[in-house]
């Protein structure tokens, strides 16, 4: 990848590593990750709970407590500035204005004891110089922009009186209001019902088609992925095991773990009597092993190397990434997909 | 005496038949005002017949709020039903109570959904899997001990497990944990609510894998309920759709998905976000949102959200009528076939 390409990405990550202390011990919750959203692109962020989804997605907007935890090494790149040597005010900037962020839970999102025009005029009163009214105008005309259909009888609503699919409408209206150029989207859909999440879904394409903005989701659902990824980073136990364009993930998936996780949805279109399963669960951060692959205990295919041979993320195919070591490439550090970010 | 108890057993046609609810409604009242008197009710289930078949697996799917946990609940008797007949065994259990109630649970157990919420954290786990034997019979601890680590090893835990507690565990080893306690009393209906859906995909196949088996080795039944339709499709014989308290589709698995009539039940299956990117299929996005349940629409109550409405589904309410054999439809569209 060339310099110029990657000052146009939206966002680079280098060589990201986060942990937290426990007993007074830095544990990493994120090794090694390296990643970067292209402008107007979604990024599909999949793994199971404990892969460390969310501490990712907190570590790239600074939003971790800085008590218990710590950004130990890497860079995140947003447009070519490091976010991680922000200070707080700079960041305070940049939250929200540039980069937007919709949380699982609509309902612990917004503020209960506020009405929901206090809430949106907050955000605009922030980054924007506007008068109260100019803000109603602008928040009426966003929440127009998402689908809800009386707008201004809902800026004098609270949240508790809104179902969770229009709560989740006012949380992606906020989001958009200053036209960021990521959103970051963690579980937008997972506490909404079926019918809702297929609304939500589609709302977020079209906005993302309107404003023009890069949306990395984050979701444990491989529907959803397929659905709305144009590439699709698989996340196991800190690491990135796989990434690739939706299709081949889907299609030609590498890593072990990845063909499991497929194999273990039940299928609408087939029925099978037994569904795949992994055995055992995520290595909690204590217990994570320090050399090897992560995966190795809960592996069908792994073999004498893996817990001996920590496997490099390597590419294994065009555009494709894999971090396992039925794959050449994954043994030696000299193809890495580190070292290529880095060397160019 | 006798007479009366001999009218209250049904004469069942078919014999295999564990379970039959016939007509079950459940209402809260709405109180309102100073005076708080009664003003109306939320129909949480609204007038729903099902019947069970020993060893099948009835699965009941809707979104939150359309009364699909209190039908279960009622079912069990956790709820008193307003109106309508529950047959257990061709019993009829819906006004039973006293020492004959809890006689009759032993039959009966829950899965719940949340693993984390259902297991007192102060209890071992042997204590927390013996504690329904107990209840019916007076063992002690170290009684049960060999019956209990059976269990335990029987549901995919350890034996030393015996002595942990819930924190130890995992969420998918805590529902395992559940589930031997259902399992305690050799039930022969099992009611699980959303047992999975707090459950991550690569556990959720483990737990509904370990379901299936339990199913086919203790010959249990099943009432499966939940939201997430590939997962009951995966696990049902029979399949019923809820929607505001009021069952608008019942009937086979395959016949179900292959040929879903109502609209409601064609509009929750295209919006299941298919794991294949190749696939684009045709979606049909239903406007809104579910409306309150305290003030349903008046004809049927999915005409303001269904893309097929006409004229007369505010006016008339559908009834439940067989359209394919096994197979019932509750729509207006069907209403000349």
């Amino acid at each position: 990848m060339s310099q110029e390409q990657q000052d146009q990405n939206v966002l680079n990550i280098k060589n990201l590593h986060t942990g937290f202390l426990i007993n007074d011990e830095l544990h990493h919750a994120i090794v090694d990750v390296n990643f970067n959203v292209k402008p107007k692109e979604i990024v599909c962020v999949v793994g199971e709970s404990g892969c460390g989804k969310s501490v990712m997605s907190l570590s790239i907007m600074q939003l971790l407590p800085k008590i218990n935890s710590k950004i130990s090494a890497g860079e995140v790149l947003f447009n070519g500035e490091n976010l991680v040597q922000k200070s707080e005010k700079e960041m305070n900037q940049i939250r929200g204005k540039d980069i937007a962020m919709i949380f699982q839970e609509p309902m612990t999102a917004l503020n209960p004891v506020f009405s929901i025009g206090w809430q949106m005029r907050e955000i605009l009163f922030n980054h924007l110089d506007i008068t109260k009214q100019e803000a109603n105008h602008k928040a009426i005309d966003l929440l127009k922009q998402v689908g809800i259909s009386r707008p201004e009888k809902i800026l004098n609503e609270y949240p508790h009186q809104l179902s969770g699919g229009m709560r989740q409408r006012v949380v992606i209206a906020m989001a958009i209001a200053l036209q960021p150029k990521l959103l970051i989207a963690d579980e937008p859909t997972t506490a909404l019902d079926v019918t809702i999440q297929a609304q939500i879904l589609e709302l977020l394409k079209d906005i993302q088609n309107k404003v023009n903005m890069a949306i990395m989701l984050i979701t444990h659902d491989l529907g959803v992925v397929a659905e709305m990824a144009d590439r699709v980073i698989v996340m196991y136990a800190g690491k990135i095991v796989e990434e690739a364009s939706v299709v081949d993930l889907f299609t030609q998936p590498k890593h072990p773990y990845t063909q499991s996780l497929l194999d273990s949805i039940p299928k609408m279109d087939q029925t099978t009597d037994k569904l795949n399963t992994i055995d055992g669960v995520v290595p909690s951060l204590e217990s994570m092993p320090e050399v090897g692959c992560r995966f190795t205990d809960r592996c069908p295919k792994a073999f004498g190397d893996c817990p001996l041979v920590t496997p490099q993320l390597a590419k294994v195919n065009n555009d494709h990434y894999a971090r396992c070591l039925l794959y050449d490439e994954c043994y030696s550090k000299e193809t890495s997909y580190a070292k290529e970010v880095e060397n160019v | 005496m006798m007479q009366t108890d001999e009218v209250k057993k049904k004469d069942l046609t078919q014999k295999d038949t564990l379970l039959e609810v016939q007509n079950l409604k459940k209402y809260y009242p709405i109180h309102t005002g100073f005076f708080k008197r009664k003003t109306g009710d939320v129909k949480a289930v609204d007038d729903i017949s099902l019947t069970l078949r020993k060893g099948e697996t009835f699965g009941l799917v809707g979104e939150s709020g359309c009364g699909k946990s209190t039908a279960g609940r009622t079912i069990l008797r956790l709820t008193d039903a307003t109106d309508g007949n529950i047959f257990f065994e061709g019993e009829n259990i819906t006004k039973v109570s006293g020492s004959k109630l809890r006689k009759a649970r032993q039959d009966y157990q829950m899965v719940f959904q949340d693993p984390y919420a259902s297991l007192n954290p102060k209890m071992m786990v042997g204590h927390l899997v013996d504690e329904p034997i107990r209840n019916y019979r007076n063992k002690s601890h170290k009684d049960l001990k060999p019956e209990v680590q059976h269990l335990l090893k029987r549901v995919g835990l350890r034996e030393k497990d015996y002595y942990k507690y819930p924190h130890e565990f995992s969420g998918g080893q805590r529902q395992r944990i559940g589930i031997a306690r259902a399992l305690a009393l050799n039930p022969k209906l099992i009611v699980a609510d959303e047992p999975v859906s707090a459950l991550d995909v690569s556990i959720q196949s483990q737990v509904l894998n370990l379901l299936k088996e339990l199913q086919e080795e203790f010959d249990l039944t099943y009432l499966f309920i939940a939201h997430d339709l590939s997962v009951v499709k995966h696990m049902s014989d029979q399949i019923g759709v809820m929607y505001l308290g009021k069952m608008v589709e019942v009937g086979d698995n395959e016949s179900i998905y292959r040929e879903p009539l109502h609209p409601y039940t064609q509009a929750l299956i295209s919006a299941i976000p298919e794991p294949n990117p190749l696939i684009k299929k045709e979606r049909i996005i239903l406007k809104g949102d579910v409306p309150n349940p305290q003030n349903p629409p008046r004809g049927c109550v999915f005409h303001t959200r269904c893309p097929m409405a006409m004229e007369k589904c505010k006016e008339f309410v559908p009834q439940l009528k067989e359209v394919r054999p096994n197979h019932q439809v509750a729509c207006l569209l069907y209403e000349n076939q």
